[in-house]
């Protein structure tokens, strides 16, 4: 848990510094010598547009360095490791990051959406966190798709075609009629949410690198109307999956372990032998004690691994 | 896999390390974002000025509305690319100020602008204008401009920045506008008080205020002719 | 339909409350005086109550065409309620104002303003956009009319300067606007209940007719300011540009190479026969350097600005209200009278109060006692005493501040009105035009509430002949011209005996037809859809080779291009025949009788004695006649009377509109009203 502290200090503290560093950018100062009068700011998605390929270049490094980090077994206090520290880090840092992007966006206007900034040094500010929040989301959003696809999680993550009648079944189940299906570690109707949230995550920031490739080249108007056109509707699109996202993933009563084990990382035993059966059954032969540095590992016919 | 640290596999070795190589090479073509301000420094001059007299001017701002109605379809005053102030209390000829755009020769506003928004129109004589598609609305443009009353518009209710283009695009009227067309404003005025020229004005602090009251006609009214 | 708004500002100035009216319900009244007069049926039940009860509902209305480029009508407001000046009669009146008013109420989202009660204690009415707030007037009530401005333009922009962009407003609705607000405020005479006391706006802009001032200061409203940064939709963007351009290349006065120009230097009269630029002072030449000035969206451009500032955008009798021998001196009298915010109209003759000092009758401890300079009239000290006595209420200000009609009649002077020493011919309103000659002006006033001040055919049957003498010209067009020019353009009627001012035409079937014309066309086009009286109609102009006029093509061909209707000439009238209808109604609520509509004597007793161009149609020929020794007949007017009546179908023993007449135009919850309080037309 300390070092889950020390990780989120660590993503508001480097918020804290990218929140000043917008800030000061986005200060008035005289621009042209001999014209008193004119005045400029530093848009920070002009003078370091570098950092936007650099940050994916990055996410795809240390993506691929990392590794599968969720226990596949049940410890001695009758947890399960769910989400470990590299998760946590991940998950927190890219929804902080989506969290300024979409307040930042709003702000300074989505399709109808009416833009509550006026002044050019507050709408200035705005710009420049939004480019703080573009360097932190793709830093984590292509850390994730490296990562989950080099060591195969992402077949977890992806939906298969038996989700379908899954998912249905478990909301029947909710609403009252008929028994809840045997689910594995992610809910199927998590798994067809999936390429969902990819969709418009992949548009936002194809149109977003659209909107970015106008500080280096000169464009055309028509691509640059439909780049914003696609990059508002995203942000429409997006904002609506996570309140879905968040109502069913915290708010509601069920989901309260969940949003726990994204905190703490661990979810009970008996937690996951109601609600993640398949899941369970996975992984209940594999038990760790607390000296032993290595486990006793009881090969399963049913799981499948590659790479 | 069980929980085993994983050893680094060719196949691991060979996907990082294309992966690197081509993040590498996608930078480099981003040297800093300096790209554009190479071409920055030879920004052509405008082939069309408005030139004004502001003490012909009536204070009447049909050319306020003409340019609004031209450019953006409706009446507002806050939409015009030329802005006519005045004082109803204060003595001739120093009660009204007409603040059209200069085109100058060396814009700040195009200079300012990151995404090349504010260009000089190839199209239409080089005059500064603005792709509104284009526009991110970060507002430099509208700081740039050193003139007391920028000449660079922030359209508050399409939420873009507008400036004069000398009625290159003006979709409500049906008259070829344009630095080789006709102007909406100098079209409209009722005392004829805005001109046109295509040589650049001399740069001094009057702001392109010309003498268009030198007719008999004008001195047979009792106006005065200087 | 586009151009409006569809808000009207309700102010409750008693409860403090705002709220508002949708424009919908009123829309078939076009704009205006039309709306004006329906919200004022609707919402002053008690028509009888006085000018000053707080009762009272004052009108500031726009009309569809305020804030666009439609030339000369872009920018007028008509104001209106039950006002104080008319004598001894407080009929529900009118008064219009130009400048820049009526356009930025329209940019703030608004097509008029509703005033209702009385404030416990001075107020302001500060509109921004949508966001309007009652304000405490303790720093601007007693301030004249120009400071008073001046003071609201510093608070509206937080005491920066103008000269540059600023914020208006917050957030979404926020824009950003470079122009200065829009005020129209009272002066110290209406804060002191004079009758004839206006509401002023900027320099020379004036609400200057029925002591509408007063009104506002028995509500203790001191000013209303307005600044917009939004936008009036125009249905066809394009045909409005293209008919600006149209009337301008035809009919406009080119400024730098005029096809006709005054034959004379720096006389501006000569302007109200080509309108060229800053003719508004007529008599008044240009002695320093100056501009022509013009109303938001005007292609006349009437009015003046001075170097000195003094008389900025002062137009006709304010300029010409206080002879002296210094022309800065005149020019500083005006201004007093707009700082004050008085009705130069009413105080147009203080020569007559100069005549009772040389009688005997006024001066110190005289029958009316009087410590004004009297001695000094002729100079400027005179005309600033005389202006802060009435403004004040001192001296013999305090009647004076009754209106001249109502001091002329406590002093027991009504004989010298009668006489015709002084001259208010009809309702207590001064003389403008003569009453015994030119009649479409006397009758229209008589039959309605005020001096009409409606210039349209006054331009060119009395101006232009006068003007032309007075240069040793020949008039431009013979009179036969002017009549058959102008008949031809009167639609429904096209009668050229229209415009025959002899001795029997005044009182002709043809003279009938001309009253019933002018009441219905300005009630709708001019005072409801506010096209300005100095450039509207159009009946002939010396701008093109061939004299044409624009009416009646003009008028519908903006109204169209702005509303996206396809209306006509005649429905226009007919709506303006419906507006002078309601307007008719609500003065027999106050207690109208024919019997009342009787001039001052010296119209009928007193025979004209200065020359007076104007067409006479005698022997079979049309000709200027100068019209001397001329009399208005007592009996013959009385039954050219009746017949007016019955054309317009009212009861011409009363002068009451009938029920079948009402009801043919949609009125017939009028004729209930009328019938209830026994005052309805027999049929």
């Amino acid at each position: 848990m300390i070092a889950r502290l020390f990780i989120a200090i660590g993503i508001f503290i480097g918020l804290g510094f990218g929140a000043y560093w917008a800030y000061d950018a986005s200060r008035l100062y005289a621009f042209k010598a001999g014209y008193t009068g004119s005045y400029t700011y530093n848009l920070l998605f002009e003078s370091v547009v570098w950092a936007i390929p650099v940050s994916i270049l990055l996410g795809v490094l240390v993506g691929s360095f990392a590794k599968d980090g969720h226990d596949t077994h049940i410890d001695e206090q009758g947890k399960v490791l769910r989400h470990d520290e590299t998760m946590f880090f991940q998950h927190w840092s890219h929804a902080i990051a989506t969290l300024l992007l979409i307040v930042t966006g709003i702000g300074l206007g989505v399709l109808i959406f009416p833009r509550f900034l006026s002044n050019p040094q507050d709408v200035g500010f705005a710009l420049n966190l939004h480019f703080i929040g573009v360097v932190l989301f793709l830093f984590t959003v292509f850390f994730h798709v490296t990562k989950n696809i080099l060591t195969g999680e992402i077949k977890e993550n992806m939906p298969a075609a038996h989700d379908i009648p899954e998912a249905i079944g478990h909301y029947k189940a909710m609403l009252g009629f008929g028994k809840q299906p045997e689910e594995g570690k992610y809910l199927a109707s998590e798994r067809l949410s999936y390429p969902v949230w990819g969709i418009f995550v992949a548009g936002i920031i194809l149109s977003g690198l659209i909107k970015v490739s106008a500080y280096i080249w000169n464009m055309p108007e028509v691509l640059m109307t439909v780049a914003t056109l696609v990059h508002g509707v995203c942000t429409v699109a997006i904002v609506l999956v996570l309140i879905v996202h968040v109502f069913l993933g915290a708010i509601i009563p069920p989901s309260w372990p969940l949003i726990k084990s994204m905190i703490t990382g661990y979810v009970t035993e008996d937690y996951i032998k109601a609600h993640h059966v398949k899941w369970y059954k996975q992984i209940k032969g594999n038990k760790k004690s607390k000296t032993a540095e290595s486990i006793e590992a009881i090969p399963n016919k049913e799981e499948t691994t590659s790479i | 896999m069980a929980n085993v640290p994983r050893k680094a596999s060719r196949r691991d070795f060979l996907k990082v390390g294309s992966a690197s190589l081509i993040g590498l090479s996608v930078g480099a073509l981003f040297p800093g974002g300096k790209w554009l301000d190479n071409k920055i420094y030879a920004i052509p001059a405008s082939g069309g000025y408005l030139l004004v007299d502001t003490k012909k001017c009536a204070g009447c701002l049909s050319c306020m509305l003409a340019c609004s109605l031209a450019h953006e379809g409706k009446e507002n005053l806050s939409l015009s690319r030329i802005q006519i102030m005045q004082d109803s209390f204060a003595g001739f000829p120093n009660d009204i100020t007409m603040s059209q755009c200069r085109q100058c020769a060396y814009p700040p506003c195009v200079e300012a602008c990151p995404t090349k928004a504010l260009h000089a129109d190839e199209d239409n004589e080089n005059a500064r204008s603005v792709d509104i598609g284009k526009c991110i609305g970060c507002q430099r443009c509208v700081e740039a401009c050193p003139y007391d009353s920028g000449r660079v518009v922030w359209n508050h209710i399409d939420k873009h920045s507008q400036k004069c283009d000398l009625c290159a695009n003006t979709p409500f009227w049906e008259e070829q506008g344009g630095v080789n067309g006709k102007k909406a404003c100098i079209a409209i005025c009722p005392m004829r008080a805005i001109t046109f020229t295509n040589e650049i004005p001399e740069q001094n602090d009057r702001g392109y205020n010309v003498n268009l009251r030198k007719t008999a006609a004008w001195k047979r009214l009792g106006l005065p002719s200087n | 339909m586009k151009g409006f708004m569809g808000k009207i500002l309700r102010i409750d100035l008693t409860n403090r409350s705002i709220s508002t009216i949708d424009t919908k319900q009123y829309e078939q009244w076009g704009g205006g005086h039309g709306m004006g007069s329906a919200i004022f049926w609707d919402l002053c039940k008690d028509k009888g109550i006085k000018a000053f009860d707080p009762g009272n509902v004052v009108t500031v209305m726009t009309s569809p065409l305020s804030g666009t480029l439609t030339p000369s009508a872009s920018s007028r407001t008509e104001i209106q309620g039950i006002g104080p000046q008319s004598w001894p009669y407080e009929w529900f009146t009118r008064s219009n104002v130009g400048g820049r008013f009526s356009a930025m109420l329209k940019f703030a989202g608004w097509d008029g303003v509703v005033v209702e009660g009385k404030a416990s204690e001075p107020v302001w009415i500060d509109i921004r956009n949508h966001k309007v707030e009652i304000k405490d007037a303790n720093g601007l009530w007693g301030l004249d009319a120009y400071e008073a401005q001046q003071e609201i333009w510093s608070e509206v922009n937080d005491g920066e300067n103008y000269g540059t962009w600023n914020q208006v407003g917050t957030g979404r609705d926020g824009g950003r606007s470079t122009q200065r607000p829009a005020v129209l405020t009272i002066g110290q005479a209406g804060e002191n209940l004079a009758r004839n006391a206006v509401i002023m706006h900027d320099a020379g802009n004036a609400a200057g007719q029925g002591g509408l001032g007063g009104v506002w200061g028995s509500k203790n409203l001191k000013a209303i300011s307005v600044i917009g940064t939004g936008s009036v939709e125009v249905a066809d963007p394009n045909a409005l540009l293209q008919a600006r351009i149209w009337l301008h290349e035809g009919y406009h006065y080119n400024v730098d190479e005029p096809i006709h120009e005054s034959p004379v230097d720096n006389m501006p009269v000569y302007g109200t026969i080509t309108r060229s630029p800053g003719y508004a002072t007529l008599y008044i030449p240009y002695t320093e350097p100056s501009r022509a000035k013009g109303c938001t969206g005007c292609y006349n451009n009437c009015r003046r600005k001075t170097s000195s500032g003094y008389s900025n955008e002062a137009s006709c009798v304010e300029s010409l209200f206080y002879m002296t021998e210094k022309m800065e001196d005149t020019h500083k009298a005006t201004d007093l009278l707009q700082r004050y915010g008085i009705n130069v109209y009413d105080i147009m003759q203080h020569g007559y109060l100069r005549d009772l000092y040389m009688r005997g009758i006024i001066g110190p401890g005289k029958q009316i006692h009087s410590d004004l300079p009297f001695e000094k009239y002729g100079e400027l000290e005179f005309a600033e005493a005389l202006t802060k006595a009435i403004a004040f209420r001192e001296d013999i200000g305090a009647d004076l501040a009754e209106g001249m009609p109502r001091a002329i009649e406590k002093w027991g002077l009504l004989d010298d009105m009668n006489k015709g020493l002084v001259t208010f011919p009809n309702w207590g309103y001064f003389e403008h035009y003569d009453p015994r000659l030119e009649i479409e002006w006397s009758y229209g006033s008589i039959l309605g509430d005020r001096d009409i001040n409606e210039h349209d055919l006054n331009w060119l049957v009395h101006w232009m002949p006068l003007v032309c003498d007075a240069v040793g010209q020949e008039p431009i067009v013979s009179a036969q011209r002017v009549a058959e020019q102008i008949s031809s353009k009167l639609v429904i009627y096209n009668d050229p005996m229209m415009l025959d001012y002899s001795e029997e035409g005044i009182y002709s079937d043809a003279k009938v037809k001309m009253v019933s014309w002018h009441r219905h066309y300005t009630r709708y086009f001019k005072q409801s859809m506010l096209f300005c009286d100095w450039a509207w109609p159009n009946f002939l102009s010396v701008n093109n080779p061939e004299m044409k006029g624009f009416t009646p093509e003009g008028e519908p061909k903006f109204l169209n291009a702005v509303m996206g209707t396809n209306m006509t000439f005649e429905e226009g009238m007919e709506i303006g025949r419906k507006i002078w209808n309601l307007d008719r109604a609500i003065w027999i609520m106050q207690g109208r009788h024919r019997d009342q509509e009787v001039f001052n004597d010296y119209v009928y007793d007193v025979p004209t004695s200065a020359p007076y161009h104007l067409p006479i149609f005698k022997d079979g020929q049309w000709s200027f006649d100068v019209n001397l020794g001329r009399t208005l007949d007592r009996d013959k007017f009385e039954d050219w009377k009746s017949k007016y009546y019955t054309h317009e179908g009212w009861d011409p023993s009363s002068g009451w509109p009938k029920r079948s007449t009402l009801e043919g135009i949609g009125l017939g919850y009028v004729a209930d009203e009328l019938a209830k309080n026994g005052k309805l037309g027999r049929e």
